[in-house]
């Protein structure tokens, strides 16, 4: 028992593509690169063994030992909207904004005692009964089974951060947008002429932070002080605090 | 002094902080845990940071569906443990601090844009439920095991919502934790369960989007100039104004000159030209 250095209850979104080819979960085989989402919400115990393997394709994951339940979910997102949490999977799906498949899988925890925790199928269709199903197995059934039982170890894949970050391009974006904000030029117009080259969401961002507003529809001119703060950073590299 | 980073706790087999390994080497290593005396610190504090950055150090997991330059990570931890501070560090030494505790972590990623950067975990529930802000959630624990996880996921709405209500019961979930933990402390096998979870660095392998992209800025600048990268690099130290270009750091010139030019210069008129193009983009 000792060897469990902690827990982890998380929620993960990632590609149809990446869930398929690190194989987190069986629901996601053969998905190609279709339109959706893999989400994964976690209740698993932990040891502390960790290995990262990073696959020829550059996705990467971390094997780890430990127990608990996996909720795998496929949602196809039609109108829906990037989800962040469980809950709000299921408020889409029941609004008929999206359609997902969820299946429930162990760690160290054989089919039978997965059977136990559940009054719903294994896996199938996510609808308001569903998520009820997996709400009481993961907050009612899976304690008592915890804090009753003898615990094993079994593998499982946690996606892992791969460095998607392209620092060149954010950096060339931040510069444009600064060079903007120096010329007082408004959020609206800058958008409206932005270079192909240029990430739209960075721009906002960098707007956000100088001048407080995310307005794309605004067409008020940054103010003098801003533009001097970014005339600052554009010839020293720094806001001068 | 660069700051405290909650890290990822896993260690490796030569007793390096894991997610730090690929940044500082045989430098990621935590400041030795000291005899403990039955005196305890706390840790109950939230800190915002950007989500790539806690993606970088283990602590968030992964969110694939929006870029993350636009998201911010906050990590709540509510720990109990003991401090660890190197009386005299090496010139050396990028780990100066360790908090070697146990306890809950809850992390919150929103849009960085939705809220204020060093809003209040009060604020991103507030904004959560009269905004309806869309806030991923996760809890980690650190050193608690299978009885410790059948408490949470009783009292906690794990797969819920963030918003007023939820952060009313896990700031009661989290102070009820604090007399628990402090109790379970005493027990003589503790030390075992004490892991790594915040550091201080002297310096930041991390650098901000701003100070990042300053140093393309600077070093591109050099290039389009038709510097080499000596005379580049020579810019930063002095000739250009008291304070200016004070943030960038000298090794990631370099490399971004090298990635661009294949060489230490001076550049020839393509790398000229893709230079004075990334700071003119049309």
């Amino acid at each position: 028992m000792s060897e469990y250095v902690g827990f982890d209850l998380a929620f993960r979104s990632l590609s149809l593509e990446a869930a398929a080819e690190l194989r987190v979960s069986s629901i996601f085989e053969a998905t190609g690169s279709g339109k959706g989402l893999a989400l994964l919400f976690d209740a698993l115990l932990r040891t502390e063994y960790a290995e990262r393997i990073v696959l020829p394709s550059g996705f990467a994951y971390i094997k780890r030992k430990g127990t608990g339940l996996r909720v795998a979910m496929k949602m196809s997102t039609g109108n829906a909207k990037a989800a962040t949490s469980f809950a709000g999977v299921a408020a889409q799906t029941t609004l008929g904004m999206a359609t997902t498949n969820y299946k429930i899988e162990g760690v160290a925890l054989s089919e039978q005692v997965i059977g136990a925790l559940l009054d719903i199928p294994i896996s199938g269709q996510l609808s308001e009964q569903t998520f009820r199903g997996i709400q009481v197995a993961l907050s009612e059934r899976l304690p008592e089974y915890l804090e009753s039982n003898e615990i094993r170890l079994g593998e499982y894949s946690e996606p892992a951060s791969v460095d998607l970050d392209r620092p060149g391009e954010r950096a060339r974006s931040i510069n444009y947008a600064m060079s903007m904000i120096a010329r007082r030029t408004s959020l609206t117009a800058t958008l409206a002429n932005l270079p192909p080259t240029i990430s739209r969401e960075t721009v906002l961002v960098t707007y956000a932070r100088f001048t407080g507003s995310v307005d794309t529809g605004s067409k008020r001119r940054p103010s003098p002080t801003d533009a001097e703060a970014a005339n600052l950073w554009l010839s020293t590299g720094s806001l001068g605090t | 002094m660069a700051g405290e980073f909650p890290i990822d706790p896993s260690l490796d087999e030569l007793g390096r902080i894991r997610a730090l390994v690929p940044l500082l080497g045989n430098a990621a290593r935590p400041v030795p845990l000291p005899a403990l005396d039955g005196a305890w610190d706390i840790d109950f504090d939230a800190r915002n940071r950007s989500s790539e950055v806690s993606a970088k150090l283990g602590v968030s997991a992964l969110l694939a569906t929006e870029s993350r330059v636009n998201r911010t990570t906050a990590i709540w931890d509510a720990l109990v443990g003991k401090r660890a501070i190197l009386d005299s560090p090496a010139p050396d030494t990028v780990i100066y601090e360790t908090f070697w505790g146990i306890g809950l972590r809850i992390l919150l990623t929103f849009r960085s844009t939705d809220v204020s950067l060093d809003a209040s975990i009060a604020v991103v529930a507030a904004t959560a439920e009269v905004h309806s802000l869309e806030v991923q959630y996760e809890i980690r624990s650190i050193g608690l095991g299978p009885r410790e996880l059948a408490f949470i996921l009783r009292r906690l709405p794990p797969l819920g919502r963030f918003d007023m209500t939820s952060y009313t019961v896990l700031e009661t979930a989290r102070q009820s934790l604090k007399e628990s933990l402090m109790t379970g402390l005493n027990d003589p096998n503790a030390a075992q369960r004490l892991r790594p979870a915040l550091i201080k660095m002297a310096a930041t392998p991390f650098t901000n989007e701003l100070d990042e992209a300053a140093e393309f800025r600077f070093t591109m600048q050099g290039i389009a100039a038709g510097l080499g990268l000596a005379a580049t690099l020579a810019r930063a130290s002095g000739n250009a104004g008291a304070g200016a270009w004070k943030s960038i750091r000298p090794k990631s010139v370099d490399k971004i000159y090298r990635d661009l030019v294949g060489g230490e210069g001076p550049p020839d008129s393509k790398a000229r030209t893709t230079a004075r193009q990334w700071l003119n983009p049309s």
